[in-house]
């Protein structure tokens, strides 16, 4: 039987799973991106990785508090296929933003307590990147 | 025991009393009895949403329109009580509008409803959004 709180520490697992598949992704986009070229984007690229990273790690001290092995990333993750311009690299950065803010938003109902704060949170810090790689700000981010 | 006569009587004046009574009740609406509709139950989230929308109403004072037009699309799907007040602006206007992201989190925090905590929750990254942009947060 799933009880609140196993329901609210499975949505935090959740979460940290995304984060581990924003990092890869989000790794080998910032590997086709030239510094030299198009810095804005990359450091767009290298501000949402570093994000990624601190929630990742936020989500990780949460699980481990709870007494739960924190879920562990996958050998390897889907890649946007025949990205060939810095467009195409800044429009996938942007759509797995898109989706981590909707993904984010489906799991703070499930949390509770401080699990939720820490879930609204990190939606708060996806939805403002949105606006890093060219998103215009919107009403309710992630509906 | 009643009589003969008696219970004849009573027979033929009954039909005709009871025939009366169902005569004056289909004709007279205003003694009929009010149509029986139960009271709509109230929402246990309601003062969560009053008292968010008392801190929208009081952060947007002095700030720039973009912040009560994003406002305005927040405060109609809360759907607040009618006549909500605004607490009393205290600051900057720029703290209040930071501070809102936190009102917004608590209050999702607090409340019950999945569809309400949802609503809250992306309110709060909407705003979180229009503070990025202009550089606030």
């Amino acid at each position: 039987m799933t009880t609140a709180n196993s329901a609210s520490t499975e949505a935090v697992q959740a979460a940290l799973a995304v984060e581990h598949a924003s990092i890869y992704v989000l790794g080998a986009l910032g590997g086709r991106t030239s510094a030299t070229s198009s810095p804005a984007l990359a450091r767009a690229l290298t501000d949402a990785y570093d994000d990624h990273v601190n929630a990742r790690e936020a989500l990780a001290a949460h699980v481990v508090a709870a007494g739960i092995e924190p879920v562990a990333p996958s050998a390897v993750y889907d890649l946007p296929a025949r990205i060939r311009s810095d467009a195409g690299i800044g429009a996938a950065a942007l759509r797995l933003e898109k989706d981590t803010t909707a993904t984010y938003l489906s799991l703070v109902p499930k949390a509770t307590g401080s699990d939720r704060t820490l879930l609204i949170q990190l939606l708060c810090r996806a939805a403002a990147r949105q606006l890093d790689l060219g998103a215009e700000p919107v009403a309710f981010p992630g509906t | 025991m009643l009589s003969r006569r008696t219970a004849v009587g009573v027979a033929v004046v009954a039909p005709l009393a009871a025939s009366a009574c169902s005569a004056s009740e289909v004709l007279d609406p205003v003694k009929a009895p009010p149509p029986s509709t139960p009271p709509a139950p109230t929402n246990p989230d309601q003062s969560v949403i009053d008292a968010t929308v008392a801190e929208i109403l009081g952060a947007d004072k002095g700030a720039p329109s973009a912040f009560a037009q994003l406002h305005r699309a927040h405060i109609e799907a809360l759907a607040p009580t009618k006549g909500v007040a605004a607490v009393p602006a205290k600051g900057r206007w720029q703290d209040r509008q930071v501070a809102l992201v936190t009102t917004l989190t608590t209050a999702a925090g607090r409340a019950a409803d999945p569809q309400l905590i949802t609503l809250l929750a992306s309110a709060a990254a909407g705003q979180q959004q229009l503070l990025h942009g202009r550089g606030l947060a």
